[in-house]
């Protein structure tokens, strides 16, 4: 048995406190060590950083759920429509002003329009189509990133955003764009770029995670809306 | 959540019990890694699920080995100028640093000098292990020993934990260099668990004696004109 399959085993003894703080002390890890070299490597720093990404994707009780790399929807909804996004984007606009810098990026949350995104049918009927057995938390946040150098290492999301679904509401940019990257276990990272419109649903507690910086000129703001399983 | 870290931390420790050597180095070196990412800019997250995962890590590297007992809180043994470090002493390991220093290696983010006679040579001596014994308990030296040098603005080394052959470290203090501020805005810090970390603070001829693989450590990177230069030395702790 690998030290990754003992970790699994080892987290299922854990209370769900316990559980999030080995998830966050392997999400930590591997955000230290992140290096797609590694995938050919067999140095001791590319073996811990595979063992954690592995055993992130195998810690959660809803494990068999989560696809390679975490994703259940990527597209267009059809209940995004025109005016609903504008809707957002004004609404993410005017609240910019209130935004909370986290570390490299700004946050405001629980806005009314988001906030009525986050508990709607058409949403959790797209969710439910894609998934079973997961529900809305309620929690919507408009996510800012408008200044060179901004953006998020690799990570993994509370229990809050178990399952987050991003819409993305703005992505400007001069000349190179950064990407949502997601780090599946023994593949190549996968680099996801989402148009204005466009949402991705992924489990974010069980995929390392991350948001490129962002270059000069590089503006992208989404709405994030967590799910959770039941 | 003070609880929680500390259960969970001697429950990680009880789970390391049970894996293979290859394991273990990994483990640690993982929970290493894991630390340098929770340490943001060497300050210890104050608060939340951060703070009790911190806490979680540092604990169980502080308590992963057999001789774990004889670490102190913070990881030193010792701290001060021995006897044995003569101002001639120090001059000769200060030039040979100096000679060496066109030859040193870039690292991430500091200098390492090749192998050099004088430095190898106390690395191995009666009096350097002895002293060390009388302060960290029973230890084998490994012989190897290392110029260090962070002579570029930025230049450090973030929290992180030694590898085998530096579980035991004796830092020597070689020079200090800050032109701009004689306080020295750079230093070695450490990262007892559970508490604020720890400024250390060594003049040229000052050695501290540190359980550099089990206690969280990084030096704080150099500001412009800044420049250090120190000696380590690697010791093996041997029994319980």
């Amino acid at each position: 048995m690998k030290l990754k399959e003992k970790l699994e085993d080892f987290a299922e003894s854990l209370t769900p406190h316990e559980r999030a703080g080995l998830k966050l002390i392997l999400a930590n890890a591997v955000a230290e060590s992140a290096d797609e070299s590694f995938l050919s490597d067999d140095s001791a720093e590319a073996i811990a950083y595979k063992t954690s990404v592995a055993s992130i994707c195998r810690l959660q009780p809803h494990k068999d759920m989560v696809p390679y790399n975490g994703v259940v929807y990527m597209g267009r909804p059809d209940f995004i429509t025109n005016d609903v996004l504008e809707r957002l984007q004004h609404e993410a606009e005017n609240c910019r002003e209130q935004a909370v810098k986290f570390h490299s990026h700004l946050v405001v949350t629980d806005a009314p329009g988001a906030k009525k995104i986050s508990r709607s049918k058409a949403l959790a009927s797209l969710i439910s189509g894609v998934t079973k057995g997961v529900v809305s938390t309620g929690k919507a946040n408009y996510i800012y990133y408008d200044e060179e150098g901004m953006g998020i290492e690799p990570h993994i999301d509370n229990e809050d955003f178990s399952l987050n679904v991003i819409l993305m509401l703005k992505h400007t940019y001069a000349d190179s764009k950064s990407a949502l990257v997601l780090y599946p276990y023994n593949r190549e990272a996968e680099k996801i770029f989402l148009k204005p419109g466009e949402m991705i649903a992924f489990f974010a507690d069980s995929i390392i995670h991350a948001r490129e910086k962002m270059s000069v000129n590089e503006e992208v703001t989404i709405s994030a809306f967590g799910f959770k399983p039941i | 959540m003070e609880t929680i870290s500390v259960e969970l931390a001697e429950k990680l420790k009880a789970f390391n019990g049970s894996l293979t050597e290859a394991e273990k180095a990994n483990f640690k070196l993982l929970l290493g890694l894991s630390a340098g990412g929770l340490m943001t800019d060497f300050h210890r997250p104050e608060k939340g699920n951060d703070a009790m995962a911190i806490d979680t890590v540092t604990e169980t590297l502080a308590k992963l080995q057999p001789y774990s007992g004889r670490i102190s809180k913070n990881g030193i043994a010792y701290k001060g100028r021995p006897a044995f470090m003569t101002d001639e002493l120090l001059t000769d390991l200060q030039r040979e640093a100096v000679s060496i220093r066109p030859n040193a290696v870039r690292f991430d983010e500091h200098f390492l000098g090749p192998g050099a006679p004088i430095a190898n040579q106390f690395s191995i001596s009666a009096c350097l292990q002895d002293f060390v014994i009388e302060y960290a308990g029973e230890v084998k030296a490994t012989g190897v020993a290392s110029y260090l040098f962070y002579d570029e603005e930025g230049q450090g080394i973030a929290p992180h934990i030694d590898t085998d052959i530096f579980s035991l470290n004796v830092i020597l203090m070689l020079s200090h260099e800050d032109a701009q501020n004689p306080t020295h805005d750079s230093a070695l810090f450490v990262f007892p668990p559970g508490e604020e970390p720890e400024r250390v603070n060594l003049q040229p001829g000052e050695m501290v004696i540190m359980f550099a693989g089990s206690i969280t450590h990084g030096r704080k990177s150099m500001k412009q004109g800044e420049s250090v230069s120190i000696l380590t030395f690697g010791f093996h702790p041997l029994g319980i």
